[in-house]
This record gives C-alpha cells, sequence and structure tokens, in this order.
C-alpha cells in the first residue's frame, strides 16, 4: 500500500527534502571559510565575514530600507485592504465581482512589470522621488495577500455576531472594532507577516525603483554578486536566513502551532 | 460462496497492548455472520485483517481450503464496503462499479453486462451516469454494495456500513443488504456495534469484547441465553445480583436474600441477572419491596431505578399505574426468567 | 450605513490600484502602439526577430520544464509527508516552508556555489575521477531550471500536501479490495483526485517561472535571456523603454494566456467534485 511505510514514496521523499535543505546548509558552512574567495570544503575557520557585512554600507543601508518599507507597505496595504474587504463582503455592493478582480489584478501583472511601468510613470513623468514609489509598488505587492486572507476569514465569520452586537446598542464602528476585528486577528496577523516577508524579500519591483541613493537590500546583494564572489555573501544569507527563522518563530507564536503549515504563502 | 476459518488470529501493534487475542470463527458458505462489539473490541481489526488491509500478528485465515493468511490484499478475490462507502469520486456510478471488474480484466462486453445487470438489482439503473457527489447518502450506499457485489466474491466484508445513514434508511438499507446476500448467496461478514441490527439480519453473531469473541451462535440464543455478563449488557440485561453462594440445588443467595431459580443451580455461577420487564410488580404486595428512587417515561413502560434489599434494580411497570418517586413498589423475580452466568 | 460612506471603505484600495497599477501599465503600452508605423508594427517586429522568439522560447521551456519536474519530485515528496504522524507531518512542513520564507537571492546564490566552475559539483566530480576538466554548468538553460524547480518545489509540495491530506485512505483501500495493486492505486485514484490540486500547483508554479527574474539573472547570465532579464536588459541598459514594454505587454498576454487554459481546464475537473 501506499502508506508511510512504502519505500518508493519514502526514498524519493528523502531525497527531495535533503535538496531542499543541503544548498542552504552549503552556504552556511562557506561563510565561515578562510579563503578570500567562496570554498567548499573550507579549509579554516573565521567570522571575519560577518564582521564584513557591516562595512559595507549598502547592506547595511539596504538593510534598513527594506525592513521600512516592509514595515510601512504591509501597514499600509491592511488600512487600506480591511476597510475594502468589510464593505465587500458586508455590504451588498452590486459591482462586488468588479472590485474583487480589481483588487486582485496586480497579481495578475508580472512583478518586473510593475516595477518597470511604476519607474516610467512615477519615477520617470511625475518625477517622484525613489522612496515613495517604491513604497507604492510594495503596496501594490502586498495588497492582494491582505484582500485574500482577510476575505476568506470574513466570510467564515458569521454576520449574525455583528448583528448582536447592533442589538446589545452598540455602534456600527464600534462592534466593527470590539467584534469583528478580535475575530479576523488570525488572518491580520497572517497577511502581515506574509506581506512582510515578500516585501522585505523582493527584488522585480525594486530593481527599477532604486539608485545609489536608494538601496534595497535584496538587490544590493544582486549588484554585490555582480563584482564579488567572496564569502561576504553567505554571511549575510546566513544572518537573512536567522531572519526568516525569527520570522517564522514570530509567526508560531502569534498565529499559534500550525498556522505556519496552512497559511497560503504565493 | 465459501467458508471462512479464522485461527487462532492474534494482533499487536508496536509494542502496544495486543488488539486481537487467540481470535477463532468458523463461517458456513452463503451465511451473513456479524461481528458485535464496543469500539476498540477488534471488530474492524479483525474484518481489515480478512480483507488483507492489516497483516495479523499470527494466526491463519482460509476461504474454503485455501490459506490466504499471506496473500496480498489486491489477490484475495473479496470484497468490502467502507463505513464512508470510499466512491471513487472522480468516476461515475457506472464506472465506480465497473472498477473490480476491470482489475479482473474482463472484456468490455462482459463488464457492461455485469455492471448493468447489478445496477438493476440494486435500483441504480437511472443514476449511471451520475457522480457520487450528487448522490444522497442512501444512493452512495448502495453503490458502493454494487461496487463489492458485481465483481461475485468469495466473501462480502461489510464494515459499519450503516451508520452514516438515518433511522429510517437504516431500516430498509440492512433488509436490502439481507435480500441481496441471501439471493446471490453471499457469504458476509458484517460488523456493527448496533445489536438491534444485526439481530435482525444476522444468522450467527459473534461479540466481541477486547479481541475475543465472548460468544458465537444464533442472534435468538444470545438474546435468550447470553454467556457472559459482558454480553448480557451488551444485549440489554439492566440487573445483575452478585451470587455469595447456592441454597440447596434451587436457589442462589444474593446480600441475605434468597433468590429461588428453576433448574438445578451452577456452583461457579458469579451472577444473577434478569431484564428490566422481566421482573413482575405484584399487585397485592406480596414479594419484595424496595423504594422508587427514579422514573422514566419510555412511552410503552415506566422504568423504575428501585433501591431494594437485593440492591439497585431497574424495572419496567404498566404505564397506567404509576408508581411516584419515593413511594413503595412490590414485585417478584420470576424463577424461570433469572439467568445465572458464570463470568 | 448611507450608501456613499459603504464605498468611501472601498475607495482607497479601488483607487490606489487603479493609478499605481493599471494607469502605468496603460502609460507604457501607448508607446507600443503609437511609435510604429502601425498600431502593431513594433509587435510583429518583435514576434520577427529571431533572437526575441528564442527569448520567448526559451521563457517557455524553462517554465514548463520547470513546472514538470516540480510535479513529478513534487507528488511523491507530498504522497509521503501526508501520510506521516501528525507531529512528524507539521515538522516537515516547517523544513519545505523554511525556503519558501527565504531570499530568492540566497537560494539562488547557493546554486551558483554548487554549479560554479570551481563549484561544489565539479569538485566533487572530479575529486571521484569522473571528468578530468570542470564541466560548464552554470549561466545554462539548465542552470536556470534547476534554480526555478529549487525556488518552486517547496510551493507545489505545499499545495499538493494539502491536497493530500484531504485523501480518504479508505477509497484507496476500496480499489486495493477490489484488486488494484499499489501503482494502479496510485495512477488510477489518487492522480485523478489530485488533478485539480496538480493544476492549481502547476499555475502557481508556471506563472512564477514564467516571470522571475532573480533566478535567470543570477544562473543565467548575459547569454541566457528570459523575457523578465530581456525587459530589464532593454530599459535599463539600452534605454530603450519602448521595446521594454513590447516585451512586457507581451509576457502579459502570454502569461494570462497560460493561465487561462490552466484555469479553464481546471474548471472542467471541478465540474466533477464540486457539485455536492
Amino acid at each position: 500500500m501506499l502508506d508511510r511505510h512504502n519505500h518508493v514514496l519514502q526514498l524519493i521523499g528523502v531525497i527531495v527534502l535533503a535538496l531542499l535543505i543541503l544548498p542552504l546548509g552549503i552556504v552556511v558552512v562557506t561563510s565561515f571559510g578562510t579563503e578570500p574567495t567562496i570554498s567548499f570544503p573550507i579549509k579554516g575557520f573565521t567570522l571575519a565575514w560577518y564582521a564584513n557585512i557591516w562595512t559595507q554600507p549598502a547592506f547595511v543601508d539596504g538593510f534598513q530600507s527594506s525592513l521600512t518599507i516592509a514595515l510601512l507597505a504591509s501597514l499600509l496595504a491592511l488600512l487600506i485592504g480591511v476597510p475594502a474587504v468589510y464593505a465587500l463582503t458586508r455590504f451588498d455592493i452590486p459591482q462586488k465581482a468588479w472590485f474583487q478582480t480589481l483588487f486582485l489584478s496586480p497579481t495578475l501583472i508580472p512583478e518586473i512589470v510593475i516595477g518597470f511601468a511604476l519607474y516610467q510613470t512615477l519615477v520617470i513623468a511625475w518625477r517622484l522621488p525613489l522612496w515613495p514609489s517604491l513604497l507604492i509598488g510594495h503596496l501594490l505587492l502586498c495588497l492582494p495577500y491582505v484582500i485574500r486572507l482577510v476575505t476568506s476569514s470574513m466570510l467564515h465569520l458569521d454576520p449574525h455576531i455583528e448583528e448582536a452586537a447592533w442589538t446589545l446598542g452598540t455602534s456600527r464602528p464600534r462592534a466593527f472594532f470590539t467584534i469583528v476585528l478580535p475575530n479576523i486577528r488570525t488572518s491580520i496577523v497572517a497577511a502581515f507577516m506574509l506581506c512582510f516577508i515578500n516585501s522585505f524579500n523582493n527584488i522585480p519591483i525594486s530593481l527599477f525603483l532604486n539608485g545609489p541613493s536608494q538601496n534595497m537590500l535584496p538587490t544590493a546583494i544582486l549588484n554585490y554578486l555582480q563584482n564579488n564572489y567572496d564569502p561576504t555573501v553567505s554571511a549575510l544569507s546566513v544572518v537573512l536566513m536567522l531572519f526568516t527563522a525569527v520570522l517564522m518563530l514570530l509567526m508560531e507564536k502569534l498565529l499559534g502551532v500550525g498556522a505556519l503549515t496552512t497559511t497560503e504563502t504565493n | 460462496m465459501a467458508r471462512l476459518t479464522l485461527d487462532s488470529l492474534a494482533m499487536t501493534y508496536g509494542h502496544g497492548d495486543p488488539i486481537l487475542h487467540d481470535l477463532s470463527l468458523a463461517v458456513a458458505d452463503g451465511q451473513l455472520v456479524s461481528l458485535l462489539g464496543p469500539s476498540g473490541s477488534g471488530k474492524t481489526t479483525t474484518l481489515r485483517i480478512i480483507a488483507g488491509l492489516l497483516q495479523q500478528t499470527s494466526g491463519t485465515i482460509k476461504v474454503d481450503d485455501e490459506d490466504i493468511s499471506r496473500v496480498p490484499v489486491y489477490k484475495r478475490g473479496l470484497s468490502m464496503v467502507f463505513q464512508s462507502y470510499a466512491l471513487f469520486p472522480h468516476l461515475t456510478v457506472f464506472a465506480n462499479v465497473a472498477y473490480g471488474l476491470k482489475r479482473q480484466k474482463l472484456s468490455k462486453a462482459d463488464i457492461t453486462a455485469k455492471v448493468t445487470a447489478i445496477l438493476q438489482t440494486t435500483g441504480l439503473t437511472d443514476l449511471a451516469e451520475r457522480y457520487p457527489q450528487e448522490l444522497s447518502g442512501g444512493q452512495q450506499q448502495r453503490v458502493a454494495l454494487a461496487r463489492a457485489l458485481v465483481v461475485d466474491p468469495r466473501l462480502l466484508l461489510l464494515d459499519e456500513p450503516l451508520s452514516n445513514l438515518d433511522a429510517k434508511l437504516r431500516v430498509a438499507m440492512r433488509e436490502e443488504i439481507r435480500r441481496l446476500q441471501l439471493q446471490l448467496h453471499t457469504t458476509t461478514i458484517f460488523v456493527t456495534h448496533d445489536q438491534e441490527e444485526c439481530f435482525a439480519i444476522s444468522d450467527k453473531v459473534a461479540v466481541l469484547n477486547q479481541g475475543k469473541i465472548e460468544q458465537y451462535a444464533a442472534p435468538e440464543e444470545i438474546y435468550h441465553h447470553p454467556q457472559t455478563e459482558f454480553v448480557a449488557r451488551f444485549i440489554g440485561f439492566e440487573n445483575f445480583l452478585p451470587v455469595n453462594g447456592t441454597v440447596a440445588d434451587h436457589a442462589y443467595r444474593v446480600g441475605d436474600q434468597t433468590v429461588a431459580v428453576a433448574g438445578p443451580t451452577k456452583p461457579d455461577a458469579k451472577v444473577l441477572t434478569i431484564r428490566p420487564n422481566q421482573i413482575q410488580l405484584s399487585p397485592d404486595d406480596q414479594g419484595l419491596s424496595g423504594q422508587v428512587t427514579i422514573r422514566t417515561y419510555l412511552g410503552s413502560a415506566y422504568r423504575y431505578t428501585v433501591d431494594s434489599p437485593l440492591g439497585t434494580l431497574q424495572i419496567d411497570g404498566p404505564t397506567e399505574t404509576p408508581v411516584a418517586i419515593g413511594a413503595p413498589l412490590h414485585f417478584t423475580l420470576p424463577a424461570d426468567q433469572l439467568l445465572p452466568l458464570e463470568a | 450605513m448611507q450608501k456613499a460612506n459603504r464605498f468611501l471603505l472601498l475607495i482607497p484600495a479601488a483607487l490606489g490600484i487603479i493609478v499605481f497599477a493599471l494607469f502605468p501599465l496603460i502609460q507604457i503600452a501607448i508607446p507600443t502602439v503609437t511609435s510604429g508605423a502601425n498600431p502593431i508594427a513594433l509587435y510583429t517586429q518583435f514576434l520577427q526577430s529571431n533572437y526575441d522568439l528564442q527569448v520567448i522560447f526559451r521563457t517557455l521551456t524553462i517554465a514548463t520544464v520547470t513546472t514538470v519536474i516540480t510535479v513529478l519530485l513534487g507528488l511523491p515528496t507530498a504522497l509521503w509527508i501526508s501520510r506521516q504522524s501528525v507531529s512528524w507531518r507539521q515538522f516537515l512542513s516547517v523544513i519545505i516552508l523554511f525556503p519558501i520564507l527565504t531570499n530568492a537571492v540566497v537560494r539562488n546564490f547557493a546554486w551558483i556555489i554548487i554549479l560554479g566552475k570551481n563549484g561544489v559539483l565539479n569538485n566533487m566530480l572530479q575529486a571521484l575521477h569522473l571528468i578530468s576538466a570542470p564541466l560548464t554548468l552554470l549561466y545554462t538553460n539548465t542552470a536556470i531550471v534547476i534554480g526555478s524547480v529549487y525556488l518552486f518545489l517547496p510551493i507545489m509540495i505545499t499545495t499538493l500536501v494539502d491536497s493530500a491530506n484531504g485523501l480518504n485512505p479508505e477509497i484507496e483501500e476500496a480499489a486495493a479490495v477490489l484488486g488494484a495493486r499499489p501503482f494502479t492505486i496510485l495512477r488510477e485514484i489518487i492522480l485523478p483526485q489530485m488533478a485539480p490540486a496538480i493544476l492549481t500547483g502547476a499555475i502557481l508554479v508556471f506563472s512564477g517561472a514564467m516571470t522571475a527574474y532573480t533566478t535567470p539573472q543570477l544562473l543565467g547570465g548575459n547569454r541566457h535571456l528570459v523575457m523578465s532579464t530581456l525587459i530589464y536588459q532593454q530599459a535599463m541598459t539600452l534605454g530603450n523603454w519602448t521595446n521594454a514594454s513590447v516585451v512586457a505587454m507581451v509576457l502579459i498576454v502570454l502569461s494570462l494566456i497560460v493561465l487561462g487554459l490552466l484555469r479553464w481546464y481546471t474548471g472542467r475537473l471541478d465540474r466533477r467534485v464540486d457539485h455536492a
């Protein structure tokens, strides 16, 4: 039978998992190498490359602006996304389907095209500075996650609990904040985390909208790799992996066991 | 159409407690035998071992004279109806029923003929092109049955097939199963925890408890003469009087009372048992007396919980003359209805 | 609540998308039809260029091969994961999720280390005396496929595990009792039930692999351009913004066509499953 003891399934499963983990493991090992270029296996052990990260202004500035943009874009996406979802799921709006398509339409446009179009329109035509343009680009990236996750949780929430609050003398806005919001908390946290991670890791949109004055961390690494092949990037990769691990732990703490594995990730 | 013989089946998962101990059972050709027991008694495990879905730790399974103990499930030539029906959701009713015949590499014409015939027999002809999701529970049940029967199995295994149906449909379907089973003369093992259901359609019933068969007999025999306290409790005996000893050859000692029985006493008897409706109320204040503590209306009768010198008893009384809670109740234990049990 | 107020809640999001996504898209689309001799001149020119056709072909091939490999590797892995105990399943799912949440640059960088001239793989093969000179592995189409599979396999697995967890094991047992061997069960019982999830996964992987930028940039180099790297090259290296827009429009149309086809097929499959 094709149960957990099936040898063929087990063999493929173990190989695939190994293939997923090993490359990242190799990166970790190379970050400690003493050779000036990346080598594996390593000949000596050093932490010098970790120190070297902080000597690269592109990385330090990039980390700061990536963090800021990701936080702001996620928050803004929630601020304009949640009211829209509430209106769509609780009011009888005749153009509902039209709005839903509109809200999810950014996912149909390749990110590289969004980046290019924003560069052409905001930066070239409207002469907007890079920073707000980046924020707008990342906001477009985030909004569909909010719409999708929060809509599905609003649809699962019994509309009667809100009506019960009204009959008990609560105003509509107050009922939203005291009754609805606490019940869709999980999806809001999940949407925030997904927005944050995807914005923080994004390359195609940032690619067109960064410049010497405005670095983003992933594009800074990309640029660095064009000219260098030393273990600084390995060390930075390890730092980013630790960052990912911390985020995953945070998600598990905030959303509970199992939330990690059920959250839609794309 | 075959005999089934289970010999000393034992089953243990990992290092846990055994699920089955030394279970043996013989089923005659064309009989419908039920495995009756509460959950965890090992009845479904037994059925899955017969099917080959589980491998027993030890013991043998024979169909007629062929030992199938180590034959893989797909070569056993049996059929099974699952609790969830397990219909293939991506296939139509027709294709579901045809699946086993396809595996037997029958010709297309043969398959069509056989499937058409069984759909006719089970009243599914009009639903042939539907998908399982488009059917009601009862219809899905019929498809599962048709799919199992069409391959003309040596043995039909039914795993609580009625538990997902509502009460009315359950009665209709169990009669349908019995009708088809008799018509096709298919040796059948029926797993259930519902004693009424299994008494209604079985030739013989095996009552299972903790991986052992407590009693294997015809339903009538089990109903009237349970052999152990477990069987008696499972089939509706409510009163169990602990026996301290015998008084001559016609009575037992229960507490400080003497209870007379018909026939010779058994020296090894541990309890006396009797159903609530077999205890007689005495209108003339004769016999034993107790006090009513709880009264429950059952529709056809009142059931009284009575504190008596024999202990707490469940006694049924007529609805015409209710006895109030707290009032005394006089009753006698008919000697010919009391059943001494040795285990 | 007033009718106008309902729309107030929708306006920020709707306006944001119209002004910052749809309008810029139209902005870059306009020159592609106005700067040629006729509205489709630039497009016919693009589609007649051998070089550009090669890029389109490479883009579609890489996305297709990536999708097929992720299905072939993802399906058995997902089945294996879904058949573990709950705690094991959660542990394995976390292992699968970790790469998804890790930066794509990091994940592609790992393959630069492995596939490079003096990379892990070449060193290993040479140490084992299987090859005498290093192979050219990096900056090839194969490298892009490997990187894309690595990038998207976890997403395929996650999608398929969700579906495999929902399978009723009794259905497979029913097939076994009726005479189906394990491989027959996989082909005739499990695969058809998982088909909608396989298509969902295929949509995610194909559209992702088709439009990805980082992987072809890092593992394909300048000589193996795909449409996304071509857009960047045309716009930022060559400064030919109109050409970049033409490629962008073709990329959007192609991805919409493929998505449309896959969704249409998924819809046909859903017919038999969702009729309840």
